[in-house]
C-alpha cells in the first residue's frame, strides 16, 4: 500500500489527496517524522479546509507519538480549530493534552465548545469525560460529582470511558445528592405515577419524594409531618408534595432555614429542638391525625430519640423514611427503631436505602393500614445490605 | 523539458521505467523521528545503506500556509533537549532493496561528554577503500565549544553480529586547519584516501592515514564555472569510465521570511568531470520530488539531500533524505540515467 500511495503521489505531486493518502500509509506504519512532512505538504498544497484540518490533525499526534513536543502538538491543534472551530475532534485532542500538563481551564474550555456541535458517539462520550474530569479538578465540588455521577448512571459510554468513569467516581465519591432529572429520567423510572410528567426536577437528595409520590400515585393533597426539615427548597422532602397541594408541619432547630422556610414555602415550620417537642400538644394544636400521609424523621443520631417520643397511638403514618445513617454510625440504632415500628405494625418495605451501593442510611416503612398490601408488594424492595437508591428506582438501561 | 523542478527527478524517472522505494526503519530504532540522508554502497557483494537518524522531526512548510510558531522550517527535537543528536543506523538490503536488517552502528570510541550540542558523526558517506568499510562525515561534538566541524572517517565492521566503530580519524583542513567547519566532503571511490573537498573550483585533497595530514592535490582557479550558486558535495565520487567521473552535488538557498524566520531551499545536480578534474558536464539543477513555488516571489523550497549513490544491476541507485525525516531509493536504469545525465 505505501508503495502504491507513494508512487500514485509522485505521479501527480500537487494533488493534496492523494500526498494526504500517502501521509496516511506513512502514519499507519508508524512513520511519524515523514507523515508529518507530507501532512504539511498536503495541508499547504489544498484550499479545502476539511483536509488542511485533517493534516494539522495528523501532524499533532504524529508529534505527540515522538515525545516531548507539546509546543508543536498544542499548536497543529490549534491551527485546524482555527480552520473549523465547529469541528470538534482537534477539541477533543485539546482537552487530551490539556490533560497531561492539568490544564483544567483549557480542557473544560474545549470541552463544552466542542459539545456545542456535532460529534461521533465516541468523542461525544470523551467529551463528555474530559468536562466532567476538568469540571471535578478545577472546582473539587458537587458539580463535578454530578458530572460523574450522570456519565456512569445516565450516559451510554464505551467498555474502557466506563471504567474509568466509575474508577473516577469511587475516588471523588458520589455526589451529596441524586436528583431526579425529569425527562431524561422519566423513561428509566420504575414507577411512575399521576403527575410526574409535570416534575421538572425533585428536591430530595434521594428520591424520598419521588417515593411518597409514587406509593400514594401522585396523590394531590396529602399531608406529613417533617421532623429536620433543613433548607425549604435543598434536599427537602415536602417541597415537591407541597406543589402536589400536600400540606403539613416541619420542625428544624435551625432559626435561618427556618426564617428562609418561613420566607418561601407556603406551609408550617416551626424552630424547635425536636427531641424536646411535646408532640401530643403539637397535633393537638395543629390538629394533626388521626393518620398523617409522611413522616420524614432526618435527624443523624437523634433521630433515634425523636422516633420513641412520637405518639404512634394518636397518628398512624402511611410512608416513614427513617434516617439511621448505618453506613457511619452502625446498626444498632437501625434495628432498635425497626424494633418499634414493626410493633407498630409498619413494614420495611425498602430497608437500607443508599446513596452508593454500600453506603445505607435509612429505612423507607409503610403502615399496611394506610396503603394497600398490593401496593406494598410492588414497592417492596429485597432485603439488601444496602439498596442503592438509584438503582432501586431506576431500569438498568435506557 | 521534463519539469524537474515542479515534478521533479523521481517523477521523471518513473515515467521512463524508473522506480521510487520508500524505505521504513522500525519505529523501536527510531522512535519515529528523522531518518534521512541515506548513503548506500556496495561492500563484498553486500547492499548496505547507512541512514542518519536524528532527534527532531522537521517542519517545513514548503506552501507557507502553515508556519510553526517558530517559523515555515522548524528542526523539533524534544523541547527538554536543546542537542540536536546523529545516530547512524546500518541496514542491508537485498538485491531489490528491501531492508533485511537494521541496527544501529555503535560508535565504540565515543569518549566523554559532546562539547557541542550537534551530537554525533552527521552526514556520513559509505564507501571502502583497500577493502576497509568507512562512513565519512562531519562531527562537530569533539574539537571546542563552539561547534567547530571537522571530517571525520570512521571505521566500521560488523563484529559480534553487530555493526561496529573500530577507528576514527578525524582528518584536519589543509594547511593552518584554521577553518570553521569543514563538512560534505565526497570520497572518490576509485582513489583511496582522496576526496573532492570542493566542487567549483574543484578542490581535491588527500588524507594520510598514517601521518593524519592532509595535502591539496588539485585546486585550480581558473577551473571556476559559472554556476548561480556554490557547489556542495553530495554523493561519493564515482568512475564512469573514459577517465571521467560523476556525482551529484547540492546547492542551498538559505532565506529568510518577512519576520526574519529561517527558511532554506536545496537544489542537486549532477556533475561530470574529466581525467584533468576539468567539469565537463553538469545537469541543470533539479529536485527529487517536486516543490513547492511561490508564484509572487518564484521563491521554492525544499529540503532533501542526496548523500549516496551506487551501481547494480544495470542500474543506478539514488539513496536521497526528503526534508530530513524521509529516505528514498531513486533506481534508474543506466542508459535512462545518463541519458538524463547527457541531456543535461
Amino acid at each position: 500500500m505505501l508503495q502504491t500511495a507513494l508512487e500514485t503521489h509522485v505521479m501527480d505531486p500537487k494533488n493534496p489527496h492523494k500526498c494526504f493518502a500517502l501521509a496516511q500509509e506513512y502514519d499507519y506504519l508508524e512513520q511519524g517524522a515523514m507523515a508529518v512532512s507530507l501532512y504539511l505538504k498536503a495541508a499547504d498544497l489544498s484550499d479545502d479546509k476539511n483536509l488542511q484540518y485533517d493534516c494539522m490533525v495528523g501532524i499533532a499526534l504524529c508529534y505527540d507519538r515522538q515525545r516531548d513536543r507539546g509546543y508543536t502538538v498544542e499548536g497543529a491543534l490549534l491551527d485546524a480549530i482555527a480552520l473549523d472551530p465547529t469541528r470538534t475532534t482537534a477539541h477533543y485532542y485539546l482537552c487530551k493534552f490539556y490533560e497531561g500538563g492539568s490544564q483544567w481551564k483549557k480542557v473544560l474550555m474545549h470541552a463544552n465548545t466542542a459539545l456545542q456541535f456535532e460529534q461521533s458517539d465516541k468523542e461525544y462520550q470523551d467529551l463528555l469525560y474530559y468536562q466532567a474530569l476538568a469540571t471535578w479538578y478545577i472546582c473539587g465540588q458537587q458539580n463535578g460529582k454530578h458530572l460523574f455521577f450522570d456519565l456512569v448512571y445516565r450516559h451510554s459510554l464505551y467498555p474502557e470511558l466506563k471504567q474509568k468513569a466509575i474508577e473516577k467516581l469511587n475516588q471523588i465519591f458520589y455526589p451529596d445528592t441524586i436528583p431526579y432529572n425529569g425527562i431524561e429520567d422519566y423513561e428509566r423510572m420504575k414507577h411512575l405515577f399521576q403527575g410526574i410528567e409535570t416534575i421538572e426536577k425533585n428536591y430530595s437528595k434521594h428520591f424520598q419524594d419521588m417515593f411518597v409520590l409514587s406509593v400514594y400515585n401522585g396523590k394531590e393533597g396529602g399531608s406529613w409531618l417533617e421532623i429536620g426539615s433543613g433548607d425549604p427548597f435543598v434536599h427537602n422532602n415536602t417541597a415537591l408534595l407541597e406543589q402536589f397541594g400536600w400540606s403539613g408541619i416541619s420542625i428544624d432547630n435551625s432559626e435561618a432555614l427556618c426564617y428562609k422556610f418561613k420566607e418561601n414555602r407556603n406551609n408550617t415550620v416551626i424552630c424547635a429542638d425536636a427531641t424536646e417537642i411535646g408532640y401530643v400538644d403539637l397535633f393537638e394544636k395543629h390538629l394533626v391525625g388521626p393518620v398523617v400521609d409522611y413522616l420524614q424523621i432526618d435527624c443523624d443520631e437523634a433521630s433515634i430519640d425523636i422516633l420513641k417520643r412520637i405518639p404512634f397511638n394518636e397518628v398512624k403514618f402511611g410512608v416513614i423514611t427513617f434516617e439511621h445513617d448505618s453506613y457511619r454510625l452502625g446498626g444498632k440504632r437501625r434495628d432498635e427503631a425497626r424494633q418499634i415500628l414493626f410493633q407498630l405494625g409498619y413494614e420495611l418495605v425498602v430497608p437500607n436505602v443508599g446513596f452508593t451501593d454500600i453506603h445505607p442510611y435509612e429505612d423507607w416503612f409503610i403502615h399496611p393500614d394506610v396503603i394497600d398490601r398490593d401496593i406494598i408488594r410492588k414497592f417492596q424492595a429485597p432485603p439488601r445490605e444496602c439498596n442503592f437508591v438509584w438503582d432501586y428506582f431506576m431500569e438498568a438501561e435506557k | 523539458m521534463h519539469d524537474l523542478r515542479h515534478h521533479g527527478l523521481v517523477h521523471y524517472a518513473l515515467k521512463r521505467g524508473g522506480k521510487i522505494q520508500p524505505i521504513t526503519l522500525p519505529k523501536d530504532l527510531t522512535g519515529e523521528t528523522g531518518i534521512m540522508n541515506p548513503s548506500i554502497f556496495i561492500h563484498n557483494g553486500k547492499v548496505l545503506m547507512n541512514v542518519r537518524h536524528v532527534n527532531y522531526t522537521l517542519y517545513h512548510s514548503e506552501g507557507k500556509k502553515f508556519p510553526h510558531t517558530w517559523g515555515p522550517l522548524q528542526y523539533l527535537h524534544p523541547e527538554n533537549d536543546i542537542s540536536l543528536t546523529t545516530h547512524n543506523i546500518m541496514t542491508e538490503l537485498d538485491y531489490d532493496f528491501n531492508v533485511v536488517s537494521a541496527s544501529r552502528i555503535k560508535m565504540n570510541l565515543d569518549t566523554g561528554e559532546p562539547t557541542w550540542n550537534f551530537i554525533g558523526l552527521e552526514d556520513g558517506r559509505l564507501f571502502s577503500w583497500d577493502d576497509r568499510l568507512f562512513l565519512c562525515g562531519v562531527r562537530r561534538d569533539a574539537y571546542d565549544d563552539q561547534g567547530t566541524g571537522r571530517m571525520e572517517m570512521c571505521e566500521i565492521e560488523y563484529i559480534d553480529n553487530e555493526w561496529q566503530e573500530i577507528g576514527r580519524h578525524p582528518i584536519p583542513a589543509p594547511g593552518k586547519d584554521d577553518t570553521f567547519c569543514e563538512k560534505n566532503w565526497m570520497p572518490i571511490i576509485d582513489m583511496p584516501w582522496h576526496f573532492v573537498k570542493w566542487c567549483n573550483p574543484v578542490e581535491i585533497v588527500k588524507y594520510d592515514i598514517d601521518t593524519r595530514t592532509t595535502t591539496t592535490v588539485v585546486h585550480d582557479q581558473e577551473k571556476t564555472y559559472k554556476l548561480p550558486r556554490d557547489l556542495r558535495g553530495g554523493t561519493q565520487v564515482y568512475p564512469i569510465g573514459e577517465g571521467r567521473r560523476m556525482t551529484f552535488t547540492h546547492e542551498v538557498d538559505l532565506t529568510r521570511d518577512a519576520f526574519s524566520r529561517k527558511d532554506g531551499h536545496y537544489n542537486h545536480r549532477i556533475v561530470v568531470w574529466d581525467e584533468d578534474w576539468n567539469m565537463v558536464h553538469h545537469t541543470q539543477d533539479f529536485h527529487f520530488m517536486g516543490t513547492q513555488i511561490d508564484p509572487t516571489t518564484g521563491y521554492e523550497y525544499n529540503i532533501e539531500f542526496a548523500t549516496g549513490m551506487t551501481f547494480l544491476n544495470g542500474e543506478v541507485i539514488v539513496a536521497f533524505g526528503y526534508q530530513d525525516n524521509g529516505t528514498f531509493l531513486l533506481r534508474m536504469p543506466e542508459k535512462l540515467f545518463f541519458d538524463f545525465v547527457a541531456r543535461g
